[in-house]
């Protein structure tokens, strides 16, 4: 193959592999849920602790409600990273727990921005207490995956 | 009296406009993720910076011209050109990310999305550089800048276990979880953030805006001297408070909002607020810095009237830069970019391009044709001769371990 061909090849490569879901091996796709579970653990904190603040009347809304887009914003990144990857057949169970987490984690953030919007001061707490527990669950994933 | 008033007003806004969005978004990164173990890169900053403002101060205060003129002169057009690409191009991303922390600020302060704030900020940003005097801008946002010693103020509030931050800063112990390669990625940015070219830029020729002369040298050290580390301490301050706050809860700094975190959970709302408006003046301020830098170098090099002690009509093409700049950094933050992530890269590259900065002021403060007396003596020679084996190995270093960590998330 003469060489203007083989680049052609090579780049043609490159472009579908950027097209084409990535089927990490296992320790990669142990590393990738870990480092997911470690985003969605610091989103998760961060939103507990808003709230918290919120309800103590140590917060201002706008940067309230602020924090809560970033945090949606970069929890739908992280578990769109994350599902996009085909796991390996040994880690579907993992797989199945941390969409899950991710998946809770999603929603504990958008009943966060409603309760914020709706200025709802008494699920604030309910809702750090959610977010607290479920961060710890994380936490204890990323822990053992690591 | 009267001078000891301009003294202390030099100081007060060295000290609050050292700090900007990168110096923000690096230190409270890394705060969060490495505790206090990279504070003697901030302290090593702090001293690579005092030494070469004070070099650059020197050469203007003694020839009347700003530093980079003389390095075109003294070392040729054709360095002087690489030194112009380079610290350019690292100096409109500097500018394109205080614009964008501006902006960030605003949304804070309002909840109204950053990018529709871009397009006012640049106007007004603009503006302030067209027609506010120098002094009104060096002094009005370095002063307001001073808001951020309630990152100092929180820190004081969380009561931390200081025999435990002084631990970790004294042996620089790193998290266990945290990689090695990681930690150095994250050790030039701050170094990058602390030493960005913009600011010998600017203090260079903004010495020649104030008609800088040898009596000036006192004055200009104290600044350095006292104000630069003062403003190094509101460093380490964010550092510190996003290390017992966020640290200990898993939480990493992606966003401004979580920078202030700390001081809303120490201070609450009244605190915040004053956090906000010190984002908002340390942004401003430092953006209306690299702006006017961006059009100190190219007018500079290419031998156009500059500066604001001339009306905008006798410095035309000096003024079209900054309108073109300002338009070319708005822009690029209407693509829908992150203005976090603009700032992370602006850091980096800032590593990067250090070398092309400090080599040429390091020449120039060493010739007796433009020192005479004042040239440099063997402790200004020592240190910067230091200095610049540390800069050329951060800049060969910083690229390489920001791909090798992928900008630091692995």
């Amino acid at each position: 193959m003469n060489l203007p061909r083989l680049a052609a090849s090579a780049l043609g490569a490159v472009l579908l592999g950027g097209c084409v879901p990535a089927s990490p091996d296992a320790d990669t796709y142990d590393d990738k849920a870990a480092l997911t579970l470690g985003s969605a653990v610091s989103e998760a904190r961060t939103v507990e602790r808003v709230l918290d603040t919120l309800y103590d009347g140590r917060m201002l809304r706008p940067a309230a409600v602020t924090q809560l887009r970033y945090s949606e914003d970069a929890l739908d990144t992280a578990t769109g990273a994350f599902t996009e990857l085909n796991p390996p057949p040994s880690r579907d169970r993992l797989n199945r727990r941390t969409t899950t987490l991710l998946g809770d984690a999603g929603d504990l953030l958008a009943q966060a921005r409603i309760a914020i919007e709706r200025e709802r001061v008494g699920d604030y707490t309910t809702i750090a207490d959610d977010l607290a527990r479920l961060a710890e669950r994380m936490e204890k994933l990323e822990g053992r995956t690591r | 009296m009267k001078k000891l008033f301009a003294v202390a007003l030099g100081i007060l806004t060295a000290v609050g406009g050292f700090v900007d969005i990168g110096d923000l978004v690096t230190n409270a990164t890394v705060g969060s993720r490495f505790g206090m173990s990279l504070a003697w890169v901030v302290v090593a900053g702090v001293i690579g910076i005092v030494v070469f403002a004070e070099m650059s101060g020197r050469v203007v205060a003694v020839s009347g011209r700003p530093t980079f003129d003389i390095v075109r002169e003294r070392l040729g057009p054709r360095v002087g050109l690489a030194n112009l690409f380079g610290s350019m191009a690292v100096t409109l991303l500097t500018y394109t990310a205080e614009i964008g922390g501006v902006a960030l600020a605003l949304e804070l302060a309002t909840s109204v999305w950053s990018y529709f704030w871009i397009p006012f900020t640049a106007a007004a940003i603009w503006i302030v550089l067209w027609r506010a005097k120098f002094d009104l801008v060096e002094n009005t946002f370095g002063l307001l800048g001073l808001a951020l010693v309630v990152f100092s103020v929180a820190l004081w509030h969380l009561g931390p276990d200081w025999g435990d931050l002084w631990h970790t800063a004294s042996t620089a112990a790193k998290p266990a979880a945290e990689p090695w390669p990681s930690y150095w990625y994250y050790a030039i940015a701050l170094f990058g953030a602390a030493m960005t070219p913009y600011e010998v830029f600017f203090f260079s020729s903004g010495g020649v805006e104030e008609g800088w002369s040898e009596k000036s040298v006192p004055v200009m050290r104290s600044n350095v001297f006292i104000g630069f580390p003062l403003g190094g301490l509101l460093s380490l301050s964010i550092a510190g408070a996003a290390a017992v706050t966020l640290l200990p809860a898993g939480i990493e700094v992606e966003t401004l909002s979580q920078v202030s975190l700390p001081v809303a959970l120490a201070l609450g709302k009244v605190g915040l607020a004053v956090a906000i408006l010190g984002f908002f003046a340390a942004t401003f301020g430092a953006a209306c810095e690299t702006g006017l830098s961006v059009g100190y170098s190219i007018a500079q090099y290419f031998g156009w009237q500059w500066g604001k002690f001339v009306r905008p009509r006798d410095a035309a093409r000096f003024h079209a830069v900054l309108l073109l700049s300002t338009v070319t950094a708005a822009v690029v933050l209407l693509t829908t970019i992150d203005p976090i992530l603009v700032t992370e890269f602006s850091v980096v590259f800032s590593a990067v391009a250090l070398p092309l900065t400090y080599l040429p002021i390091l020449i120039v403060a060493n010739d007796p044709a433009y020192m005479g007396a004042h040239k440099n003596g063997w402790l200004a020679n020592t240190f910067g001769s230091i200095y610049l084996v540390i800069v050329l190995a951060a800049s060969l270093a910083a690229v390489p371990l920001m791909i090798w960590t992928k900008l630091g998330t692995t």
